[in-house]
């Protein structure tokens, strides 16, 4: 336990040691992530097998007070990828040293720091004052960190969208903690009582709206398409894959501090987490910039994760307390799969931005020939996140969805419905992920270039394409030795099933490669129907990949389209294009807070400028106490 | 046992299933009033393909190459979790539907991507349409494994053998509906793509491996025809549950003639209907995704 | 005698809020001025710090402040208050109203019996920090705000006299050059508002502001 205290102030010096002006400062910075993993993993490791709690308490002084500290295996399994992805990331930010796009400043690294210190502290804490305060230190770095290249009008935006956001969220979770603390002294989490329904309810409520925008809950996730393309690669990824859990944890430890659930909190967390998961995965394949792809994606697993919680808190209160416990080890290993795909993907990305300077994957394609190692990687990455055998992404939707089959039976009419509602969801993301992802994979490291910055790009150097193969590695390995830890079902033989399903794969290619060989094989072009003169562009570009699905859910979406039509009687350059936005950000909350800044000018006369109006606005006050206070 | 099960599963897919390919198209043949190609003319292509040499485009990768492995290694292991004759396979799970439909799932991503590799808009068009329909699909088909499992008991691929079969008639017929429409519009048949035509226009399957040639060529024809023998034992089983009472030897030739069955079936439905029009499948695709729901719904609630 | 001298404080307190012309204003504090700080001399008996406290307060505010207000007013070159934000007429109405209103919060607090005091002493100090306030508001000038500010000064310090408050000498004389200093840089200050645009009209500091067109409404 004391380690993870340890670490926490490791990760707070070197983020300080890296702002002094000497030779290693930025190394200094990188070692504070790699320390911390070095340092975090035995103890996660032997906590998750001996399944055991650990708890301290520190004493410090005013304001503080007695704080307890815990470490429990819900901390556990949140640790993973906050250590995992915090040093890879932390790795890939040391290697990018291209000085066009490196990173400006040091800064990064002690905000880097602070955010890792940050999270880790709200991992271990048992207090509702140091898990404030770890929630404040990593919204203020993750929001500096957002804004790196902040001399962009884009990103400056995002941040602001992203600290407006976050900031409502702690509003709401401060009053849930305060409403929980209740008439209690102590801020200890120990001694707080459980609370009657109705005040739980609304504890509940709050925690679910004030975690579910740091968790990117549909409709809260209004900041994270804007912030998470904002920000660098690894940044995303650290922010995506580790910061969005932190609010997954959040309403895991509420429901803890709360143990007598009530059935329709289920039912939220199971409707909140289909629709984010559909809506998301929706936006995410209507997507031209591969960052805002990947961001809306992370909306989509959410939701996944939230579907497992909401079913395992129905199903605990309907008395299935094996399959409840289930589908929580599902979300769990969802929360630690995703964080590592989604890492992996991001960073590539990052890859992907700074070699070719594209945002829009339309004018990407054939980086597999020119950057090979990274778009191997990225291709495992997307294979992972689609849950296809053998990769990692199938165990935890596989649990999530045998339970949900288990469910079924139950004699009460609620549990199979809510059952059904989240088989559809899964499934019907499950086939959308995979469009999506067809998508990512085959317009960007596939085909031939469609512009001049993808057909000139060259590979990125060694050290950053390391982490991602160390990622990638994990995807597959964690997704062959993964369901061995399931000793619940024969689970096992998964690993086996997936084991045979690499061989034959691999012994058919090197038997047809013996086939080709004893032939004569020749190369071309691609079959072109005697088309002479086509340009690369005349390739299917994503957005027309994705175009039958696009069409169908438009509703769903924001369309803006610009047309600029060709005039005069010679040809001359015309211009199409969609961009499909984000309708609850448009047509929600930029409508909400355009009403709420309306009436705010309608009582823009009060502030005059006029020095005599204030004074006049001070005497009448005084003059109007004076005259109460002596009636 | 159950090893052995696997074993015949899987050379019985091996050798028959290009004779539905067969069956369906003299069916057609026999519609249209021509004699129609040899029964056994998937054989014959497919022996020939594996003599020829390949021709690849300059536009491609190492992916174009590893697909149709990966198209054949995935329809191959779904095959070996298949139960037969009323004993489930070895490597059969509490689940194992779920990973049947994630095993068919990497087969498509891998022969998508190998269509987006070449460059093509033919491919890409064709790529498009499979991964739409796909991603409608997929929730018919996980609530029709969700049928098969609860009937059954034992949420696995062996309750398709539910002993005396399903206690509701219904929910049996829609089922099966559902299982036969799936099986249509996975294989890429009439009325939801036309695999004659050779244009982007109305094929989905054809197109995606317009490009690949000899053995390339001969898996992925092979791999195709393996799945709709996936589909058809599917179709079969959902339909006729107690056919997993049949003594040992009576089952697999009950087997083949259904799975016959359901090409003869299909080869009538694609002589008698015209493909649906594209804008309008996805409102089709929804429709069986209801008959599923239905299906469900009857089941449980009795 | 007493009650001439209140009667001539409000009196002026009038005409200040009637005045256009700002030497009058000046003026008319300066007589204020001299009247508040003598006024404490006619009520107590005399000792020597009461004595030096008068002699001194009626000399800064006499003498010392009307001239650095004079040098103000001849540095910005103003002479009138023109267009005041409340005309005249209506400023003496507004005027009475204050005093009418100095007046009921003398009835309402009472202090006649503790103290001695008649009603009329205890609202005159009143009705100066209203007089007082309301040249603040209703005057656009700089140097008339100044003026009103003074006059409100001299109300506290009329109040305190009427009362007999403990007077700590220090205190009283550390309020002195509170109110000189604050003269002191308000006398600099217009100078250098002056200079840079060329009037010291409050009205017009609006422009300023971001959004002028919400400013000159």
């Amino acid at each position: 336990m004391g380690i993870f205290l340890f670490l926490i102030a490791l990760l707070l010096f070197c983020g300080f040691a890296s702002l002094l002006r000497i030779k290693g400062n930025n190394l200094i910075g990188i070692m504070g992530p790699i320390a911390a993993f070095a340092g975090g993993m035995p103890t996660v490791f032997t906590m998750l097998v001996s399944k055991s709690y650990i708890q301290q308490s520190i004493n410090f002084p005013f304001p503080f007070g007695l704080c307890n500290f815990e470490f429990d295996i819900v901390s556990a399994i949140f640790m993973i990828p906050l250590l995992l992805i915090g040093m890879t990331a932390a790795f890939y930010g040391g290697c990018i040293c291209k000085p066009e796009h490196a990173v400006p400043g040091r800064p990064i690294w002690f905000f880097f720091n602070l955010l890792m210190a940050g999270i880790m502290l709200i991992l271990v804490s048992a207090n509702t004052l140091m898990f404030l305060l770890g929630w404040e230190i990593m919204s203020w770095s993750s929001f500096f960190l957002i804004c790196t290249y902040h001399r962009k009008n884009e990103v400056r935006t995002a941040g602001i969208i992203y600290f407006i956001a976050t900031h409502i969220g702690v509003l709401l979770i401060i009053t849930a903690f305060l409403l929980l603390q209740g008439q209690v002294e102590d801020f200890n989490f120990s001694s707080f009582l459980i609370p009657e329904s109705g005040i739980a309810s609304v504890i509940f409520i709050l925690a679910l709206i004030g975690f579910g925008a740091k968790a990117g809950l549909v409709p809260f996730h209004v900041w994270l398409p804007e912030a998470h393309p904002a920000a660098p690669g690894y940044i995303s990824a650290v922010l995506s894959g580790v910061m969005c859990k932190v609010g997954i944890y959040g309403i895991v430890r509420i429901l803890l501090l709360m143990p007598e659930h009530q059935p329709w909190w289920g039912w939220i967390l199971l409707l909140l987490g289909a629709i984010s998961a559909v809506y998301g995965i929706i936006l995410a394949l209507a997507q031209q910039d591969f960052k805002r792809l990947l961001a809306y994606s992370t909306v989509e697993n959410l939701g996944i994760i939230s579907m497992g919680l909401g079913m395992g808190v129905l199903a605990a209160e309907y008395d299935m307390p094996d399959i409840s416990r289930l589908f929580f080890v599902g979300s769990a290993l969802h929360v630690i799969n995703h964080a590592i795909f989604k890492g992996l993907l991001f960073m590539a990305a990052g890859s992907i931005l700074n070699q070719t300077g594209e945002h829009d994957l339309n004018r990407l394609g054939g980086l597999l020939k020119r950057m090979p190692s990274t778009a191997t990687f990225m291709l495992i990455g997307c294979a992972a996140i689609c849950g296809l055998p053998p990769f990692n992404g199938f165990i935890g939707e596989f649990v999530i969805f045998t339970q949900g089959l288990e469910c079924l039976t139950h004699e009460s009419w609620y549990l199979p419905a809510a059952a059904v509602l989240m088989l559809t969801a899964l499934g019907l993301t499950g086939g959308l992920a995979m469009v999506c992802f067809s998508k990512l994979a085959g317009i960007i490291l596939l085909g031939e270039p469609r512009s001049r910055a993808a057909e000139d790009c060259i590979p990125v150097n060694p050290g950053l394409r390391f982490p991602l193969g160390i990622l990638a590695g994990l995807c597959l390995c964690l997704g062959i030795f993964l369901p061995l830890l399931l000793s619940d079902f024969m689970a096992w033989k998964i690993s086996l099933i997936f084991i045979i399903l690499i061989v034959l794969c691999t012994g058919l290619y090197f038997w047809r490669r013996k086939l080709a060989a004893s032939a004569h094989n020749r190369t071309g072009i691609t079959w072109d129907c005697g088309y002479v003169g086509g340009s690369n562009r005349i390739q299917y570009t994503g957005s027309g990949l994705v175009q039958p699905l696009t069409r169908f859910f438009k509703p769903l979406m924001l369309r803006k389209k610009s047309v600029k039509i060709p005039s005069g009687i010679f040809p001359d350059k015309g211009r199409w294009s969609i961009i499909y936005d984000d309708l609850i950000l448009d047509a929600g909350y930029r409508q909400l807070f355009d009403a709420i800044k309306n009436i705010c000018f309608k009582l823009r006369w009060i502030q005059s400028g006029h020095l005599n109006r204030y004074i006049l606005y001070i005497a009448l006050v005084l003059i109007l106490l004076l005259i109460w206070e002596l009636l | 046992m159950n090893l052995f099960i696997v074993f015949f599963n899987v050379a019985l897919a091996m050798l028959a299933a290009p004779l539905m390919w067969g069956i369906t198209y003299r069916v057609k043949a026999w519609f249209a009033g021509r004699h129609g190609p040899p029964l056994l003319q998937l054989y014959y292509d497919i022996a020939k393909l594996m003599r020829r040499g390949c021709v690849y485009s300059r536009t491609t990768t190492p992916i174009f190459k590893i697909a149709p492995a990966v198209c054949l290694g995935s329809v191959l292991v779904a095959l070996i979790l298949m139960p037969g004759a009323g004993i489930s396979s070895w490597f059969g799970f509490k689940g194992d539907l779920i990973l049947l439909i994630y095993l068919l799932g990497i087969g498509r991503f891998f022969m998508v991507l190998a269509a987006l590799d070449t460059g093509s808009p033919f491919e890409g068009m064709g790529a498009a349409r499979e991964i739409q329909f796909a991603a409608f699909i997929e929730p018919s088909f996980i609530l029709v494994m969700a049928v098969v499992g609860t009937s059954g008991g034992g949420l696995s691929l062996s309750s398709l053998f539910g002993g005396t079969g399903y206690h509701n008639i219904a929910s049996t017929i829609l089922a099966a509906g559902a299982m036969m429409m799936i099986y249509l519009v996975e294989n890429a048949r009439i009325p939801f793509d036309d695999p004659d035509t050779h244009l982007e226009l109305t094929m989905i399957h054809e197109v995606m491996i317009l490009d690949h040639s000899g053995p390339d060529l001969a898996l992925m024809h092979y791999a195709s025809s393996l799945k709709v023998w996936l589909y058809g034992m599917l179709v079969v089983m959902i339909a006729l549950p107690t056919i997993g009472l049949f003594p040992f030897w009576l089952y697999w030739c009950a087997l083949l003639v259904g799975i016959s069955l359901v090409a003869v079936i299909t080869g009538i439905i694609e002589s008698a209907m015209a493909r649906f029009a594209l804008l309008d499948i996805p409102h089709i695709l929804l429709g069986i995704f209801g008959m599923a729901l239905l299906s469900l719904a009857f089941l449980l609630y009795r | 005698m007493i009650n001439l001298i209140f009667a001539a404080v409000i009196l002026s307190c009038l005409m200040l809020s009637a005045s256009s012309r700002i030497k009058t204003c000046i003026h008319i504090v300066a007589f204020q001025g001299a009247a508040v700080s003598l006024l404490p001399l006619l009520r107590h008996h005399i000792d020597w710090e009461l004595l030096i406290l008068a002699l001194i307060a009626a000399l800064v505010k006499t003498l010392i402040l009307p001239l650095m207000l004079f040098r103000s007013m001849r540095i910005a070159g103003v002479r009138r208050e023109v267009e005041p934000l409340i005309s005249y007429p209506v400023s003496i109405a507004i005027s009475l109203c204050g005093l009418s209103f100095a007046l009921w919060l003398a009835t309402r607090l009472q202090l006649t019996e503790t103290t001695g005091v008649s009603h009329l002493m205890i609202a005159a100090p009143f009705f100066m920090m209203f007089t007082g306030l309301f040249l603040i508001i209703s005057r656009t000038k700089a140097l008339t705000g100044i003026v009103g500010y003074l006059v409100f000064e001299n109300g506290i310090y009329l109040f305190g006299g009427v009362l007999g408050l403990e007077h700590n000498f220090i205190v009283e004389l550390g309020i002195l050059l509170d109110v000189l200093v604050m003269v002191f840089v308000s006398g600099v200050a217009i100078f250098h508002i002056n200079r840079k645009f060329d009037h010291i009209d409050t009205g017009r500091l609006t422009s300023l502001s971001e959004d002028t067109a919400e400013g000159e409404r």
